[in-house]
């Protein structure tokens, strides 16, 4: 009983730890959008990048993982005290059915993971990290791991809530990356024009059902990035809608997708493309663009300083990456054994995850019943598109394939999927406004 | 009016109850609940990765509090090809085999091979602390 109710106390952490520094009233009042009124789940999610920017500067200075949790969880939960009539009205007034279902679903995956408690493979070499930061040992430790190139936020956050649980089991802190997946799913689903709630909750568990992979909760960091590109593409869709030139959106959906570079290495190959087509299909001047191109490169240089000067990371072999890219033009009958090989697993993968199936007929729907192709429709079509070309560039570049294929390229697909979903709900708006 | 207001309350209660049925099935929830009721943290961990098969955490935890190697320098070896799980204990990972203790678990043996005739030479230079089936703790002869 003690665990279970443990579990219950972790869900009211999260609450409460993730209601500062923004509620509904300020984020709205910052960003100052038009057409659009953001609400209080968008506030959740924004304070958990914030949140989580703050643990990467915090991951650097060395500073007791305990007392960081008694400083910030003291002044939330004062933020929170001076809040309650505000919170509690708001959620009683608009959205008491639709949290009630969020607690279910996080109650339900949390006892999940409390009983299935079993790390899988790569989650082993991520523990290593996080126990370095359970232990309060110095960040030039991570050297010492397995894989010390990969990027070590998704550990820190995991020792944080590992060491501030009451309990301190470890799979107290995989509970943030339940918590992320699910409150980033009920976000997404706001830009559904659906009135009725309950058809609301029926879609939302129908996206839970195809894209719950209780594996990848097994220490993986998959769904780190998962939930973070879904986050950032309901700003960039919300961006592209109101048509304005509203720069603070953008700059909103950069530093989302920027915070994926630092839970693996793939994800500064999505914040590349994400972001450099974000800014290519913006509505703002060439000033602007290039200042935002600029501050693009900027934040993968301040990364790659940060990991070679302060954690003293040594840097990986890119250089014999290039070498087997190139090699593969020497060989034709090898460049297309391998196209063939990436292409047949990458089919293999859809029909793994149903998903993509649901956003490969969006795709094909859109294209020949509504025949109209809109300015966000066609950003996230361009990111498919080079993300799957860049997918298949950087396995071409890899030897021995076989091997690689079959055990990372789901979860790579897995990874961006949720990026796509707009391209379902797009659909399915697009079909609720012709009926009205 | 009334009856009108009630049968759309059963409708909402009835799609309510729905929902909540879906979520606990699909998630498995009332089995969970019951069995972390029913079981401890450590029973759980070893119906998860086994007492000496698969990762063999209950052998690890038996034999780190038996023979009180917290903080330890340690070799880990699963003959089996599973994960070794020293990042789950507080023991340090030796990286030459030459530390004072190994733990071996699952052993593949054929007839009466025992692990001195094995594939790891460097066996020789210690000797059985403690044997459960197929797993071992091994102390340096030194």
């Amino acid at each position: 009983m003690i665990e279970i109710l443990n579990i219950l106390l972790q869900i009211f952490i999260f609450l409460i730890i993730f209601s500062f520094p923004f509620t509904e009233r300020s984020l709205n009042n910052t960003l100052k959008l038009k057409n659009i009124k953001l609400e209080l789940i968008d506030s959740h999610v924004i304070n958990i990048i914030i949140f989580s920017y703050l643990c990467l500067i915090v991951s650097f200075l060395d500073i007791d993982l305990k007392l960081f949790f008694k400083i910030y969880f003291s002044i939330t939960l004062l933020f929170v005290l001076l809040n309650i009539k505000f919170f509690y009205d708001r959620i009683k007034k608009n959205d008491f059915i639709k949290f009630v279902f969020f607690f279910l679903v996080i109650l339900s995956i949390f006892i999940y993971i409390a009983q299935n408690l079993k790390l899988e493979w790569d989650g082993h070499v991520w523990i290593s990290k996080a126990i370095i930061f359970l232990n309060n040992e110095q960040i030039t430790n991570l050297n010492n791991t397995l894989h010390a190139d990969y990027p070590h936020l998704g550990s820190y956050l995991w020792a944080f809530f590992w060491s501030n649980s009451l309990l301190e089991f470890e799979y107290f802190g995989r509970f943030f990356f339940v918590y992320l997946y699910v409150l980033s799913t009920f976000l997404i689903f706001k830009l559904l024009n659906v009135n009725n709630d309950f058809i609301k909750i029926f879609l939302i568990l129908f996206f839970i059902l195809l894209t719950f992979e209780p594996y990848y909760f097994g220490g993986y960091q998959e769904y780190l990035i998962f939930s973070s590109l879904i986050i950032a593409s309901r700003y960039i869709y919300i961006y592209n809608l109101t048509g304005s030139k509203n720069i603070k959106l953008i700059f909103l959906a950069l530093i989302i997708l920027y915070i994926s570079c630092w839970f693996k290495n793939e994800g500064k190959i999505y914040f590349v493309i994400f972001s450099g087509a974000l800014i290519y299909f913006a509505n703002i001047n060439h000033y602007k663009k290039i200042l935002l191109t600029l501050l693009i490169i900027s934040l993968l240089l301040i990364q790659y300083f940060l990991q070679k000067y302060l954690i003293n990371f040594s840097g990986s072999s890119d250089v014999n990456y290039i070498m087997n890219f190139l090699q593969n033009f020497k060989d034709i009958n090898l460049l297309f054994t391998k196209l063939f090989k990436i292409l047949l697993n990458m089919i293999i993968v859809f029909i793994k995850h149903p998903l993509w199936i649901i956003i490969f007929l969006a795709i094909l729907a859109q294209i020949f019943f509504i025949k109209k192709i809109n300015q966000n429709v066609k950003y996230f079509l361009t990111c498919l598109f080079l993300n799957l070309i860049v997918i298949t560039g950087i396995y071409m570049g890899m030897k021995d394939i076989d091997f690689i294929l079959r055990v990372t390229l789901d979860r790579v697909l897995f990874q961006t999927s949720g990026f796509y979903l707009i391209l379902i709900l797009s659909i399915i708006n697009f079909k609720m406004i012709n009926q009205k | 009016m009334m009856k009108r207001m009630k049968a759309k309350e059963i409708k909402y209660i009835g799609i309510i109850v729905i929902i909540i049925l879906i979520i606990f099935k699909f998630f498995n929830t009332p089995y969970n609940f019951y069995s972390i009721l029913n079981w401890n943290y450590e029973k759980r961990m070893e119906q998860n990765y086994g007492f000496c098969k698969n990762e063999s955490w209950g052998f690890y935890n038996h034999v780190i509090k038996k023979f009180d190697l917290s903080g330890q320098e340690i070799n880990t070896i699963n003959d089996e090809g599973h994960v070794t799980l020293e990042n789950l204990f507080d023991i340090k990972k030796s990286k030459d085999n030459k530390s004072n203790y190994l733990i071996l678990t699952n052993y593949q043996s054929e007839n009466n091979n025992d692990i001195f005739n094995s594939q790891y030479e460097f066996l020789k230079n210690y000797k059985i602390l403690y044997r459960k089936n197929n797993c071992y703790l091994l102390k340096s002869n030194d």
